[in-house]
């Protein structure tokens, strides 16, 4: 017994002693050190790329460039602890959901004049620009940039003796075609999660509808100001219902997630769905099922336009680095031609960066059509629209109901977080 | 009258350097607790009266009780609470149940029982987000092994959406909690059944004693300090607990799983309104005083049949 | 003849029991080994099933070489020995005097405070445990987790050990200070001796909180030598899409170091060390 006491302090002693030892704490920063966080996915070309590109940049400029590798939603919570800790890093991979946050907190380095002087400013969209801006200040520099497309499988539809829709009402006229002749269902939705408000909104834009539109000093959801913008709220919502009831839309979608819906139609379970081009690599895992893949434009309303989502994630600095200069310098190589060449061929916002895949260039040519959330603190609003369709779709709300609703929530989660327009 | 004087100061004497001992013993314990947690838990009592916005850092002063008339009119409160005891209940009944019964099964002398145990004890082993994302893959309908098996056994005509389904999804939740949570029960009652001496067992059992008079005479009374305090720090736990919920359903589908935590996180993370999220766990706290007058009654009668 | 029957009917009941136990059990954990030796191209199947047709180690080895694996392994091993040594040390001495001395006020408000402290939601903790460490100076240090891991386990570790020192009589105590033992001395020799099996149970309970706990892993640390092996793991799951193999593979590698520890602590579960000590 005594001789197992000793064993316990003896261990605790040493591994006191080892941790003290082997961690590296927060020694003298050298003056030229950038901490770094990016949000790759390890062993993935991206990765190995920008490495590369860091080695590069390090020994042009002299700064060393400390790298660690998260996920998004760990790096939201570690910018939440290190503002108000006082201890951030100088350059951070972000989200363009994170833009509105951040900003307001007031932890984002003011990039107009670094951007104004960008050499490649001129290749780059207003839309993307307007994404990571901020009460009329730039706030990051766009690093990965991507839109959605229709994805369609062409051996399922051809079985079906279906061609791909273009409208939604084609949409709803494949009906149970395809899932009577394949035993797949023809249509993805997501109907909950980070993805749906997303899809939602693009829907809404081909209907003309914004989220909420700028107006005197803030933003306001004007729905209900107007009797006929409700009513296509209503038929956005109506879209939905009918896709779902004709037996186009499988009846678990109401509650499937972006994780659902990408497996279901990567293993073939949805002949076809509006995603993003990282499905190019199912194409390796699943080549049974992923060997027919066309792009095509997002089916919009016939009375309606083309739109999809341009998803333009922001490269931040933050306003604490000790090294702003090299923060900005680090941060603007990221979206450099070069760079964008090497690491993101098929994701840039850059108009001439796009390799030969259907993957990459059939998605690029829907960019001009691309539509982004309103630069406002969304997390709020993205809930109320995950809730909008969980009323519609779950609780069997009408439409009408449902879009009056939704246009109140949104504007009560804009006036939470200071963002609704008061004059 | 000296001698009995003595003994008096002896007992005095005693008496001081027993309280020396209980408090320098409870020392490091309280410099811990202090140093860490005495910061958050005031200033979460603190946030829950005033107006702290992370978004809105001119925002603040006092708030009375403007945080907690939010929380409670707030139109998913109801349910949250209802949910919250729900899971709670369910879970730690379940985990006390398959702890106690399988804590009974490995203490029979049966061959291989070191294996047995150990197997046991994986659930507990796997790390929740794992677990919670491990179970959400295999309870899926489209390509989750469960259903897979069930429709293939002829269970089951078309697969379960376990976990998008509003009337399966909280007892699918408590069923993985369960699963992952009852090896400590079986740890902690494995620990107390070796205080059980074996002759006690025997002579029970050829006193003719039915299997279930010797568990409820000779068994069972040791297990009750045991039982009693893991129950209700588990009550308190599942209470708090948000890490499964919200890797599973996100208090999903449509709000059938949310719990009071999930709302908590909600109000901090998501509106960024800590005074919010701080009256809420006031609240939670309040209610786990009452939780812990309970428990300390129960203790207070145990300790004194035990030590005297 | 009777008996012999019933003892073997009762046997065999057991066995059936003890195997749907351990199916309960391992089911997921299966699945997980079984989803490890996939290679990438059967892993996402759309119909799932138990048989690989060409197992393959390849992400067992991908995350132990390309991901740095090792490290976090040693990283968690030092952390999580290091949070339940301390903890048992101090829960040791608390949980007595919440035992014998249980009458105190100053034990209930303890007791109390302990409880509370159980209460706080992690995101409520997040922040101001932040800002603590980084006052400290021990942010970004295996320290800074050490103690966070310890403080968070101290509560229940106290109540356990309360309730095993509860079930040894005072008797014991009376005897050996009769011969002369400081209290101590007596907790030393002749209590603790006794307890060995709370003592394991709670110290691995320690070890395994501290081994699986997640957010304050990568909160406290932003660098990748000082990573726990947990948040690690979840980054496999990426922004669109999660690597399922290396994700189960990583899984395995950090549960099964402990389930071997368990494997060989669980004797000190075994009656036999027990019986005869707490008579007379």
């Amino acid at each position: 017994m005594k001789k197992f006491l000793r064993v316990v302090a003896g261990l605790a002693a040493t591994s006191l002693l080892v941790a003290g030892c082997s961690s590296s704490t927060g020694a003298a920063k050298q003056t030229k050190t950038l901490e770094l966080w990016t949000a790759w996915t390890e062993g993935a070309d991206t990765a190995n790329a920008s490495t590369t590109m860091i080695k590069k940049f390090e020994q042009d400029t002299g700064y060393t460039v400390n790298q660690t590798n998260f996920t998004y939603d760990m790096l939201h919570e570690k910018l939440i602890a290190s503002a108000a800790g006082k201890n951030l890093p100088d350059v951070v991979w972000g989200l363009p959901e994170y833009v509105g946050e951040f900003a307001k907190m007031g932890i984002l380095a003011d990039l107009t004049s670094a951007w104004s002087s960008w050499s490649d400013a001129s290749k780059v969209s207003d839309s993307v620009k307007q994404a990571m801006s901020f009460d009329g200040k730039v706030v990051g520099f766009p690093y990965e940039t991507t839109v959605r497309a229709y994805l369609v499988h062409d051996n399922l539809l051809s079985k079906a003796g279906v061609t791909a829709p273009t409208t939604w009402d084609g949409v709803v006229a494949m009906g149970s075609k395809v899932q009577d002749a394949t035993g797949v269902s023809a249509y993805g939705v997501a109907g909950t999660g980070v993805r749906s408000p997303q899809e939602l909104m693009v829907y809404l834009a081909q209907e003309g509808l914004a989220v909420a539109d700028k107006t005197g000093n803030g933003y306001k959801n004007t729905w209900k100001d107007d009797p006929a913008k409700l009513k296509k709220a209503a038929e956005v919502f109506q879209f939905y219902v009918d896709a779902l009831k004709s037996g186009a839309v499988s009846s678990n979608s109401p509650t499937y997630g972006w994780e659902q819906t990408d497996e279901n139609f990567a293993t073939g379970l949805t002949a076809t769905y509006v995603t993003g081009n990282w499905l190019a690599e199912r194409e390796t895992t699943n080549k049974d099922t992923m060997s027919d893949i066309s792009v095509h434009p997002i089916p919009y309303p016939s009375d309606g336009h083309p739109a999809t989502y341009l998803e333009s994630k922001p490269m931040f600095v933050m306003a604490t680095s000790k090294n702003l200069d090299g923060a900005t310098k680090l941060s603007e190589a990221f979206a450099s031609t070069e760079w964008q060449k090497a690491a993101f061929p098929d994701r840039s916002a850059l108009k001439d960066v796009s390799t030969d895949s259907k993957w990459s260039k059939d998605f690029h040519a829907l960019m001009d059509t691309g539509v982004t959330f309103p630069p406002v603190t969304l997390s709020g609003v993205t809930q109320g629209m995950i809730d909008a369709l969980a009323r519609v779709l779950q609780q069997h709300e009408t439409p009408e109901a449902t879009a009056g609703w939704l246009s109140d929530q949104i504007n009560a989660s804009l006036e939470k977080s200071g963002d609704l327009a008061t004059s | 009258m000296a001698a009995g004087r003595e003994v008096r100061a002896g007992a005095v004497s005693r008496r001081r350097s027993d309280t020396r001992f209980a408090w320098s013993a409870m020392a490091p314990a309280w410099v811990f607790l202090v140093a860490l947690i005495g910061y958050p838990l005031v200033l979460v009592v603190l946030d829950a009266f005033s107006h702290v916005n992370l978004i809105k850092p001119t925002v603040g002063g006092f708030a009375g009780l403007d945080n907690f008339a939010q929380v409670v009119s707030d139109p998913h409160f109801p349910a949250a609470v209802g949910h919250t005891l729900v899971w709670t209940v369910g879970s730690v009944v379940g985990e006390y149940a398959v702890g106690l019964g399988s804590a009974l099964l490995l203490n029979r002398p049966v061959r291989g029982r070191g294996a047995f145990r150990a197997l046991t004890f994986i659930p507990w082993l796997v790390p929740i987000i794992v677990a919670g994302m491990t179970w959400s893959w295999m309870l899926n309908p489209d390509f989750g092994i469960v259903n897979s098996l069930l429709v293939k056994g002829g269970l089951v005509d078309r697969p379960i959406n376990f976990l998008g389904d509003a009337t399966w999804a909280m007892p699918t939740v408590i069923f993985v909690n369960v699963w992952r949570s009852f090896p400590f029960y079986t740890i902690s009652f494995l620990a107390a059944l070796q205080a059980v001496p074996e002759e006690l067992y025997e002579a029970a059992q050829i006193d003719g004693a039915s299997p279930w008079r010797r568990f409820r005479y000779v068994t069972f009374p040791d297990l009750r300090s045991v039982s009693l305090i893991i129950v209700f720090i588990h009550v308190i736990w599942t209470s708090v607990n948000f890490d499964f919920i919200w890797v599973m359903t996100q208090g999903g589908p449509n709000y059938a799983t949310i719990t009071l935590p999930i709302l908590i996180y909600r109000y901090a993370m998501q509106q960024f309104d800590v005074g919010m999220a701080s009256a809420l766990s006031t609240l939670m706290l309040i209610g786990t005083s009452l939780v812990f007058v309970v428990y300390y009654r129960y203790r207070r009668k145990l300790s004194e049949e035990i030590v005297g | 003849m009777k008996i012999r029957t019933y003892r073997r009917v009762t046997h065999a009941v057991i066995y059936v029991l003890l195997a749907i136990l351990v199916v309960y059990c391992l089911f997921p954990f299966a699945w997980m080994v079984i989803s490890s030796l996939k290679p990438i191209d059967e892993i996402r199947m759309r119909v799932p099933t138990f048989t690989i047709h060409r197992p393959t180690l390849d992400n067992f080895v991908n995350v132990l070489v390309e991901h740095n694996f090792t490290t976090y392994i040693r990283n968690s091993l030092v952390v999580s020995l290091a949070a339940c040594a301390l903890s048992l040390a101090i829960s040791l001495l608390s949980g007595y005097v919440f035992s014998r001395f249980y009458r105190r006020r100053a034990v209930k408000y303890t007791n109390f405070f302990m409880l509370v402290s159980q209460m706080i939601p992690g995101v409520l903790l997040l922040v101001p445990l932040y800002i603590t460490m980084r006052k400290l100076g021990i942010l970004e240090s295996k320290i800074s987790l050490i103690l966070a891991y310890t403080t968070f386990v101290i509560p229940l570790c106290t109540f356990m050990l309360s309730s095993a020192y509860d079930s040894i009589p005072a008797s014991l105590e009376e005897a050996a200070v009769l011969d002369g033992c400081g209290r101590l001395e007596t907790l030393r020799r002749v209590i603790l001796p006794i307890m060995v099996p709370s003592i394991v149970s709670v110290g691995l309970y320690a070890f395994i909180n501290a081994w699986n706990e997640f957010m304050f892993g990568y909160v406290f640390i932003s660098q990748d030598a000082n990573r726990t092996i947990t948040p690690a793991i979840m980054l496999f799951k990426g922004a669109n899409s999660i690597n399922w193999g290396g994700l189960m593979a990583a899984s395995v590698i950090a549960v099964l170091p402990v389930a071997l520890i368990f494997l060989f602590l669980q004797r000190y579960f075994m009656s036999g060390l027990m019986s005869g000590a707490v008579k007379g």
